[in-house]
């Protein structure tokens, strides 16, 4: 059931993206995400199709993997499509509201397919530095971020766990809604509990190996700042004013 | 050896109860030493008046069954619990306040390494201690490489740890734990999960660095054939030491390891059979040796 969701996990394969500066990465990301929140219209939506299009291109990862990152979530995308339509009345704005949720999707799943949770950790804590200046413990906070993005997968693996488990002993989840919920619903506190135990280790392996929040530390592998970074951000800013000035003049 | 206040062990072992299995002078200093230390998890005591030594330079195996205490003594090795006294470590007391002293002269490899992962890349897991020590780059793409180059790990690098399969993945744990060039290597039960012909590879490769680096090893095991690799002994029964010494001499306590609810290595109980009929007058690790001594 929840097999193979690749939101969160690194895909180590060379490609321009992957080689770029990993605060690049991050601010593109987050003007994309600005982009998508102002575009309204058909043509913004299909800019920014195209954008991530490209940027998928570019990863040299399999299609297949996008696709099965996108298909584990169809529930997901089904209940934000029923509901906005349900919510706006209108079918069309329904439709427009999942396909940014899908672009939303697909844009994080670039940045985390193609930035190791180390880089994603240096990248924040750049693009994040200025808080410092206002009492904001940076350090911390991009911490908790990346981890929340590396339990994830964890998560996943436990609730699969959990869910062999039952259908070992004779629960089959895909006979019909209710006992699909009731196997959910068993799963939920032992998967937390699992993954808490598993909090608690990793926390005891980063203390052993010498981590400490206060701690500066070095990064091997950070990549530099490229000219294709320079190209890529140029290009989302020059997205996001066209967007910014067709709502402007429209 | 130490006994201590068990009344089952002194009852069992009357005849040596002060027996000391002298380490003469090939290891000086202790690296590890624990003195009268009582330690109780949720009202249930685990260590009681605990006295252990460990020298530098030894490969020490601590045994014991499930629930004997060897991962407490491990974690309180390690700081991550306290008991009432002080535990040494290095010459340096393991408290919060030396917190980072300790860690800097200990590897760790635990039993479940995929729990222990925090990096998405083999290269990051092995790399993480080394950033956190704040190394160079390049110091950190050079030992990397070493080490992968070592234990057979070149081709996995930028995989996911958690794809690996078990082997490999006691590999990384184990690798990560050596980046730092560890004066302690601390495994607990960390060659478990390998199978016995790679374990043997392993262990040989820990030997070599226990001999040429002086590195301390010290792996807890319920597996008495691992202890064959090592020189020296701890074997804990319900949290206490029941016998502590050189390999050669703690192995021919069979009545007591059997109390502990351990088994003899095969070879070794092959020997003492042996020994019993007249057949040979020594005991045996290396399975080779009795062969070839018995075959002249």
């Amino acid at each position: 059931m929840l097999n193979n969701v690749s939101v969160g996990r690194y895909f180590p394969i060379k490609s321009n993206i992957h080689e770029m500066n990993p605060l690049s990465k991050i601010i593109c990301t987050t003007i994309f995400i600005i982009s998508i929140l102002i575009a309204q219209d058909f043509q913004a939506i299909c800019i920014l199709t195209l954008l991530v299009m490209v940027m998928i291109m570019n990863t040299n990862i399999p299609l297949t993997i996008y696709y099965q990152i996108i298909k584990n979530l169809k529930y997901f995308f089904l209940v934000v499509f029923l509901s906005s339509s349900i919510i706006t009345l209108s079918f069309s704005a329904g439709l427009t509201i999942l396909i940014d949720i899908v672009l939303i999707v697909l844009y994080l799943s670039i940045l985390t397919l193609t930035t190791p949770q180390t880089e994603i950790v240096y990248g924040l804590e750049k693009l994040l530095w200025p808080l410092s200046y206002l009492g904001v413990k940076v350090n911390t906070l991009a911490l908790n971020i990346s981890l929340a993005l590396r339990f994830i997968p964890t998560i996943i693996d436990e609730s699969n766990y959990i869910l062999k488990a039952e259908a070992s002993r004779g629960i089959d989840y895909r006979v019909g809604v209710k006992t699909w919920c009731i196997a959910v619903k068993d799963m939920i506190k032992p998967a937390i509990m699992l993954s808490l135990k598993h909090l608690n280790d990793l926390k005891n392996s980063m203390v052993i190996r010498l981590f400490s929040i206060e701690n500066k530390r070095t990064n091997f592998r950070i990549n530099k700042w490229q000219i294709f970074d320079s190209y890529l951000l140029v290009i989302h800013i020059a997205i996001v004013i066209v967007i910014i000035m067709r709502g402007v003049i429209l | 050896m130490f006994f201590n206040a068990n009344p089952f062990y002194q009852v069992v072992n009357k005849s040596f109860l002060y027996y000391n299995i002298n380490c003469g002078d090939r290891w000086m200093k202790n690296i590890i030493e624990i003195d009268g230390l009582d330690f109780k998890y949720k009202d249930i005591s685990v260590f009681n008046n605990l006295t252990l030594t460990i020298k530098e330079g030894s490969f020490t195996t601590v045994l014991g069954a499930n629930g004997s205490g060897k991962t407490t003594l491990i974690k309180l090795i390690l700081g991550l619990i306290y008991g009432n006294s002080v535990v040494m470590c290095n010459s340096i007391p393991v408290t919060k306040e030396n917190f980072k002293e300790i860690r800097k002269v200990i590897g760790f490899v635990g039993e479940n390494p995929e729990q222990n992962f925090v990096a998405e890349t083999v290269m990051d897991e092995i790399a993480f201690s080394l950033e956190n020590l704040q190394m160079s780059p390049q110091y950190i793409k050079e030992k990397v490489m070493t080490l992968a180059r070592q234990l057979h790990l070149e081709n996995d690098l930028e995989k996911e740890p958690h794809t690996l399969n078990v082997q490999k993945r006691q590999l990384v744990a184990l690798a990560s734990a050596l980046a730092v060039d560890p004066k302690i290597l601390i495994m607990d039960e960390g060659l478990n999960n390998l199978d016995s012909k790679f374990r043997e590879e392993v262990l040989n490769i820990i030997k070599k660095l226990n001999k040429e680096n002086n590195m301390t090893v010290i792996q807890t095991t319920d597996n008495l054939e691992n202890c064959l690799f090592g020189d020296s002994i701890i074997v804990l029964d319900e949290g206490h030491v029941v016998l502590s010494g050189l390999k050669e001499e703690v192995l021919e306590y069979e009545d007591i390891i059997d109390k502990a609810k351990l088994d003899l290595p095969f070879i070794v109980a092959l020997s003492n059979k042996l020994k019993f009929y007249n057949l040979i007058d020594k005991t045996y690790f290396d399975q080779e040796k009795l062969v070839d001594d018995l075959w002249k």
